[in-house]
């Protein structure tokens, strides 16, 4: 809308103006007897106050009455109303040229910063996604997820099996404890056993003594009775021997048997907490990978449906930039109405200051204008565009 | 603190219960060998209780597999019963789930 600056002290001399004109006029009129001029100036603002009156139908005054009055108005006025309509088109370039500026920027930045966002997406994306493992074109020794997971689960599968060999041996070590006790019994009845052939080895011998004493007593019958009775005597001797080098080695045995048992015992009472422990920790690490792997997937999905989320919003907040694109087309109206306005000014001064010699000339000349400008304001009427706010309508994205 | 171990045997002979310390370590091989070994008796059933056990070492887990072994290997005849979480975890983890019946 075009508003004057202290439009209400001009609104009132407009108002009067045309009314002191018809005073004028009629002054003229009685003192000069010609009255073509006056009443062709006063048609003429009539006519104009009538098409300002219907475009600001707000504004409280109107010239519509003019149109009954003769009036001589003074050129001053014309040029006020000429000057006074200058600003408001400078206004009005102005904001348009504001406005559009500005649309560009916004329209600049939000795309720039779409750019942006959808790039970080993309990175963000792209990351979870190696991290993940899923896909083809990896190195061979780049860490991710799957190739952790498994890692995760031959590593459990070893210690499995390392547990369970280690379980086996214990029980070997068992086994061989028996096996060497049992050896330790069987010794102890050995060295019982040779005990026994010493004492029959002395017992041997004491009878060899005997017999020797009876092989004497009898003189020459007993002679070779006494030979007998010394080599008797002498392999009761061997045996003593014998059994003493038995009872010997009886004894190295079982001292040797005493240090397995030992070793046996030492090494079978083993705490195996910590290995078990490590057993369960990476059982339960391995389903914890597992559960991460599916965790990215749930993340990887979220990723694209905000990237699809950033792309809507994107267009719809440029769609809300297309207001600059009524804003200008409302402007340019207003423009072209303010052109009119002031062409229609400078032609009255013109036919004001040339001067018209006779009322027919006048009134046709007044007739044509009035068609013009009721011409005029109907073809712009038609002209409106029919979009008046932003929402109102689909706008189509550049 | 005194290892308590008793090995009884019900009326039929068919069932054969050991009671294991709160430490089953090598010192405890003797009386509990000499709680089921007594011939080889097929059919009989070797309950081993661990109502008291928090530990068992190395050794421990040996004798229970040469239980098993004694009992021709086979599981429907072994039973470990009243195992705490933790037992039950170590028994587990050392493969005795596929050798005996654990409750």
């Amino acid at each position: 809308m075009i508003s004057f600056e202290g439009s209400k002290h001009k609104a009132t001399i407009l108002a009067w103006a045309p009314l002191a004109a018809v005073l004028c006029c009629l002054l003229f009129q009685i003192l000069l007897g010609g009255r073509t001029s006056g009443f062709f100036v006063g048609i003429l603002l009539c006519a104009l106050g009538f098409w300002v009156g219907n475009r600001r139908s707000d504004e409280q005054f109107s010239l519509a009455p003019l149109f009954r009055k003769r009036a001589n108005v003074p050129a001053e006025l014309l040029d006020i109303v000429d000057s006074r309509l200058v600003e408001p088109g400078r206004n009005l370039e102005q904001v348009r040229g504001i406005i559009s500026d500005a649309a560009e920027q916004l329209t600049t930045s939000f795309m720039e910063l779409s750019g942006l966002i959808q790039s970080q997406q993309e990175s963000l994306r792209q990351m979870l996604q190696d991290m993940k493992g899923d896909s083809g074109d990896l190195r061979s020794d780049s860490v991710t997820v799957r190739s952790l997971a498994n890692e995760m689960a031959d590593t459990a599968e070893i210690l499995g099996r390392f547990v369970r060999m280690v379980v086996g041996i214990s029980k070997q070590s068992m086994d061989v404890y028996y096996c060497v006790e049992d050896i330790s019994e069987r010794l102890k009845g050995v060295s019982r056993l040779v005990g026994d052939v010493k004492s029959i080895a002395y017992q041997t011998t004491i009878l060899a003594l005997n017999a020797a004493i009876e092989a004497a007593r009898a003189g020459e019958a007993g002679v070779c009775f006494q030979v007998v009775a010394g080599e008797v005597r002498a392999l009761a001797e061997r045996s003593k021997l014998v059994s003493e080098q038995i009872t010997e080695q009886v004894q190295q045995a079982s001292k040797a048997v005493e240090s397995a048992q030992t070793f046996t015992e030492r090494n079978a009472s083993q705490d195996l907490s910590v290995l078990l422990t490590s057993k369960v920790r990476i059982d339960s690490l391995g389903s914890g990978i597992v559960s991460l792997d599916e965790t990215l997937r749930g993340k990887l999905d979220s990723v694209s449906d905000i990237s699809k989320q950033i792309a809507a919003r994107t267009s719809l907040s440029v769609q809300g930039l297309q207001f600059e694109d009524i804003v200008r087309q409302i402007l340019e109206r207003s423009q072209k109405d303010l052109v009119g306005l002031q062409s229609m000014v400078r032609s009255v001064r013109e036919k004001a200051e040339s001067g018209v010699t006779s009322d027919s000339e006048t009134t046709s000349d007044l007739a044509a204008l009035a068609q013009t400008l009721i011409a005029d304001q109907e073809a712009n009427a038609q002209h409106k565009p029919a979009q008046e706010t932003v929402t109102a309508g689909e706008v189509e994205l550049f | 603190m005194a290892t308590i171990q008793q090995s009884k045997q019900d009326a039929s002979a068919a069932e054969v219960t050991i009671a294991l310390p709160e430490q089953f370590t090598f010192h405890d091989h003797r009386r509990f060998r000499a709680g089921y070994f007594n011939g080889k008796a097929s059919g009989v059933h070797y309950v081993v209780d661990f109502g008291k056990t928090r530990f068992i070492d190395s050794a421990g887990l040996g004798m229970l597999l040469q239980l098993i072994e004694y009992a021709q290997s086979d599981r429907q005849r072994v039973h470990f019963v009243n195992c705490a979480p933790d037992i039950r975890q170590t028994l587990a983890v050392a493969g005795f789930e596929e050798a005996a019946t654990i409750a």
